[in-house]
């Protein structure tokens, strides 16, 4: 240990008193961290869900892998807050998180033998040789037509390549990284690290064996290179084509093979093939790559052939139709040759005629007539074997003998994959836009009536189909959720919980939109544009404005997060006071957020036990008031420079929550009788008086303070009052807790004073309950001005109602002094208006 | 300011983080090789390490473990181009204190080192 270290060590042995408060304010202040960070990743993946943006699978994977570590942190920091008392909660972690894992696709990355099949063994085995090695088995299993010779390199040999080269973890990495709406610049940059990574590996000595077996077979029968390496992937030729996005190579040498089949896989990355696959919804893993090595022919001609040739309008529509151009057929489907067409009727299964005016004099050096009418009979065959129209890749050999090199189930439409999507409706450009603004929360256009919710209290009385205008975003809104058509918050982000339900219902939310609860009128008929962030009056353009269409939402994709967002985002813990508040009933990641945060904050609240000790060789906070105050300084909370007295006085205070409780305590509205010690009078007739110190932490007031943060105990009297806050940077951590009890005057008396405050902060935009004579408080998710206003608002209230419980005898008194409270007090709600003096 | 202890198999990323964390006045110290950083931990008394998953030899998981046998009140920051469900529960099975997400975001990694060391120093004043 470095002198330096061990002179820090000693210091804050010596001058930080209390280590416990400490550890756990800094376990609440990352806890409050991890909160945040997991919101914004739970709205990522309800992004990604709602908005049906395009991301590879692997995207999603590393999503979740982030959400549970930051879950996982955060349940761990509330549980160093209060240590063994959160297990349930880490249990009910434990068992969601292994659901959420069973959501994600289990792939099988068997890299077990056998690496190479020959093409009939194809036939019963799709899934270690690829869509396009699989059809041309049962060709060759169920028919009689000729095929070049060849075998197959399979998905296993695929899955060994990757592991033996270390290759799905860095693969997954950048697939991770794809983004399909920011341009294709950086889509070519990923996918160039892809190939590369590719094309610099090698190919396992095991598998080099088997293929050079392979080879020396085929060479028996007699057949020799050069060698077509042709790709067969998984889901290729099936459901989804992949039609021309993975790669061919023709002419390959013994000596080159290896090299060829690391081209093929790495056709796999190629920008097109990842973008199609995406389109797809399939995982990287679900399109496995098998690779088949057949003979080269040498060939006169060679084509293609629909057996149902679709072509909207055209009167020879639905023939079955063969294109052929000499040479190979590459260069027809890459389009640089026009090809001779061959049209034939279906009537007959087994034999199509030819279609008349397609059978004019044919062509010098043209496929013959004959041959056409033989592979249209193939056609027809293949159809029958296969159940569907199929498309069929075929060639003429020197020597006027055909081969059948591919054959894949026709797609009736040029691409059956999902596009983009596509752009909202455009409103009328002759609205009248109300107010414009903020950040969208919930994307989508909702029309109501504006119902303005002043507190939450309130929430009972929003009708169905109202536009919520409202200061902030609470969880409690998504108690409401049914009667609303959208939502216009001043504060409120897209991380938070209730934006998340919004969005997986579909309403809209604009959030963070100034003014909103001064310039829109209560019951005005508007509309939100959530996306073009604007309210404008009336109704849209056009009625219904539904969710795009061109989503694709039934993919496999979609479907597992579908599943996956069911263990993420839904909110099912929207009432702390609820007995369901619990983490049994936490279904979803968000449950355990929610959960934990409100903990965290109840952990705060009862910071200090009812003996104060934790708050013994604290310092002294001494002024006007006649107050006995402790405090403690976590950090930030004391200017530096007098931070080592013992007796600090009201302007050495450098918490703005603390100066702000203290100027409402301050304030020259509120009285104090000097002759009286301001403490905890109950505790001091427990102790017989005299006995303790009048002093004492136990009986006075303290306050325990960082720069952002304050935790103050008020006893006044008989009745205390406790004021947990956070008033920092973040809106959407910022919070005020406050709770009044007890009063030395009568019970009905001390109800009415409860009744009072509750009123006064109801109107403040408390959300407030009572007990009794307990009362509870919260302001919750506003900027740091708000929560500093409401504080000195509370420290008049405070100073005022002191005595409130002995001077308040009847119902009727409630109501006029509300009113002077909010003549007083109004300045602090509404900065607007001047403040009365 | 702290010791800090950067474990990750391409050199110029170490560097890339002793960069930005020494301009916070930590001390620094790259390592490319499990062993070598294992053995300095050994020697020196680390507040916190950065270990990336993904190493030459070793799991990042791996070297954390052993890491917690030989220096226990060291933090450990994981570094992984792509969490996964099974690598963050074994990393926090492990005592990791926090993960960051490759590619890596200035401020991020001064939040959590800032984070990591405030810690440290908690647990020094209880020890």
């Amino acid at each position: 240990m470095t002198l330096t270290r061990r002179l820090h060590y000693w210091a804050t042995q010596l001058f930080a008193p209390n280590r416990l408060l400490t550890r756990k304010y800094t376990a609440f202040k990352e806890l409050l961290r991890h909160d945040k960070r997991s919101l914004e990743l739970i709205s990522d993946l309800e992004d990604i869900r709602h908005s049906g943006t395009l991301v590879d699978t692997a995207a999603v994977a590393r999503l979740t892998g982030a959400l549970s570590w930051s879950v996982g942190s955060l349940i761990r920091s509330l549980s160093s807050m209060h240590p063994g008392f959160y297990r349930d909660l880490e249990q009910r972690f434990f068992e969601l998180e292994k659901a959420l894992s069973a959501t994600l696709p289990a792939f099988d990355e068997n890299r077990d033998p056998p690496y190479t099949l020959s093409l009939i063994e194809a036939a019963d085995r799709p899934a270690l040789a690829g869509g396009k090695a699989h059809a041309l088995g049962r060709v060759l299993q169920a028919t009689d037509l000729p095929l070049p010779r060849g075998f197959v390199i399979t998905t296993n040999a695929f899955n060994l390549f990757l592991a033996h080269n270390d290759l799905r973890h860095r693969l997954d990495e950048l697939l991770a990284e794809v983004r399909f709406d920011e341009g294709d610049k950086r889509l070519r940059e990923l996918s160039g690290e892809m190939t590369g990574l590719i094309r610099q590996a090698e190919v396992p000595e095991v598998l080099v064996d088997d293929i050079r077996q392979r080879l020396a077979e085929l060479r028996r029968l007699p057949c020799s290179g050069p060698w077509a390496l042709r790709s067969s992937a998984v889901s290729e030729d099936g459901e989804n084509s992949f039609a021309g996005q993975y790669t061919s190579i023709l002419g390959v040498d013994d000596e080159d093979i290896p090299a060829a089949y690391m081209d093929i896989i790495a056709g796999k990355y190629t920008p097109h093939a990842i973008t199609y696959r995406v389109r797809c919804g399939l995982a990287d893993q679900e399109a496995g790559m098998a690779v088949i090595l057949m003979e080269m022919i040498e060939t006169r001609f060679s084509g293609v052939m629909y057996s149902r040739d679709v072509m909207p309008g055209e009167p020879s529509s639905g023939c079955l139709a063969v294109y052929a151009v000499a040479g190979q057929g590459s260069s027809l489907v890459d389009g640089t040759k026009e090809p001779s067409v061959y049209r034939f009727t279906r009537e007959k299964q087994d034999r199509p005629a030819p279609v008349q005016e397609d059978s004019a004099v044919p062509e010098v050096n043209s496929l013959a007539p004959a041959t056409a009418a033989m592979l249209a009979g193939w056609g027809m065959r293949l159809e029958q074997l296969f159940g569907s129209p199929q498309d069929i890749e075929w060639c003429e050999d020197m020597q006027g003998s055909c081969r059948i090199l591919q054959c894949r189930p026709l797609q009736m439409t040029i691409d059956d994959c999902p596009a983009g999507t596509e752009a909202p409706e455009a409103p009328d450009p002759s609205r009248t836009i109300l107010l414009s603004g903020g950040v969208t929360a919930s994307a989508g256009v909702g029309t109501g009536g504006i119902f303005i919710l002043q507190n939450d209290t309130q929430l009972a009385d929003v009708p169905n189909g109202a536009v919520l205008v409202t200061a902030t975003l609470p969880p409690v809104l998504a108690g409401i959720l049914e009667r609303l058509r959208a939502v216009v918050a001043e504060g409120g982000s897209r991380a938070s919980h209730f934006a998340s339900v919004a969005r997986e219902s579909g309403l809209p939310v604009i959030s963070g939109m100034h003014g909103a609860m001064q310039k829109l009128t209560a019951g005005s008929i508007v509309t939100v544009d959530a996306g073009r962030n604007e309210v404008y009056s009336g109704t849209p353009w056009s009625n219904g404005h539904e969710k795009s269409s061109g989503i694709a939402w039934n993919t496999p994709f979609m479907n597992r997060l579908a599943a996956l967002m069911e263990l993420v985002s839904p909110l099912h813990l929207l009432d702390p006071a609820s007995p369901e508040f619990s983490p049994r009933y936490c279904g979803s990641m968000h449950d355990l957020v929610r959960f934990a945060h409100e903990k965290g904050m109840a952990e705060m609240f009862s910071l200090v036990g009812p003996s104060g000790r934790e708050m013994t060789g604290t310092r002294q906070l001494v002024g006007e008031l006649p107050l006995t105050m402790n405090i403690l300084d976590l950090g930030g909370g004391i200017v530096p420079e007098e931070s080592q007295k013992k007796v600090v006085g009201p302007e050495q205070i450098a918490s703005p929550l603390m100066r702000a409780c203290w100027e409402g305590l301050s304030d020259p509205q509120v009285t104090w009788d000097r002759g009286l010690a301001i403490l905890d009078w109950e505790q001091a007739d427990r102790h017989s008086g005299g006995i303790m110190s009048l002093k004492s932490a136990a009986l006075g007031s303290y306050a325990v303070l960082a720069r952002d943060y304050l935790h103050l105990v008020l006893r006044f009297g008989y009745h205390f009052a406790v004021l947990d806050t956070l008033g920092g940077e973040d809106p959407e951590a910022n919070y005020i807790a406050f709770r009044f009890k007890g009063g030395g005057g009568q019970y009905e008396n001390r109800l009415l004073r409860v009744k009072l405050i509750e009123r006064i902060l109801a109107w403040a935009g408390f959300t407030v309950r009572t007990k009794g004579d307990l009362l509870d408080a919260r302001f919750e998710r506003r900027p740091v001005d708000q929560i500093i206003s409401r504080l000195t608002l509370l420290g008049i209230l405070q100073g005022k109602c002191r005595m409130l419980d002995m001077a308040l005898t009847e119902d009727g008194q409630i109501d006029t002094m509300t009113e002077s409270f909010k003549a007083m007090l109004q300045h602090y709600v509404d900065p607007s208006k001047r403040r009365e003096q | 300011m702290g010791l800090i202890l950067v474990l990750d198999d391409v050199l110029d990323a170490g560097n890339m983080i002793r960069q930005i964390l020494k301009r916070k006045n930590h001390q620094v110290e790259v390592f490319t090789e499990e062993a070598d950083a294992l053995a300095f931990a050994g020697t020196h008394r680390v507040d916190l390490a950065i270990i990336d998953i993904r190493l030459k030899k070793m799991l990042g998981t791996e070297v954390l473990a052993e890491l917690k046998k030989i220096s226990p009140q060291t933090r450990v920051i994981m570094l992984t181009g792509y969490p996964t469900l099974e690598t963050a529960r074994l990393a926090q099975e492990l005592g990791a204190f926090d993960y960051c997400i490759k590619p890596i975001d200035k401020d991020e990694l001064e939040e959590k080192v800032a984070e990591a060391l405030a810690w440290v120093q908690g647990a020094d004043r209880e020890s």
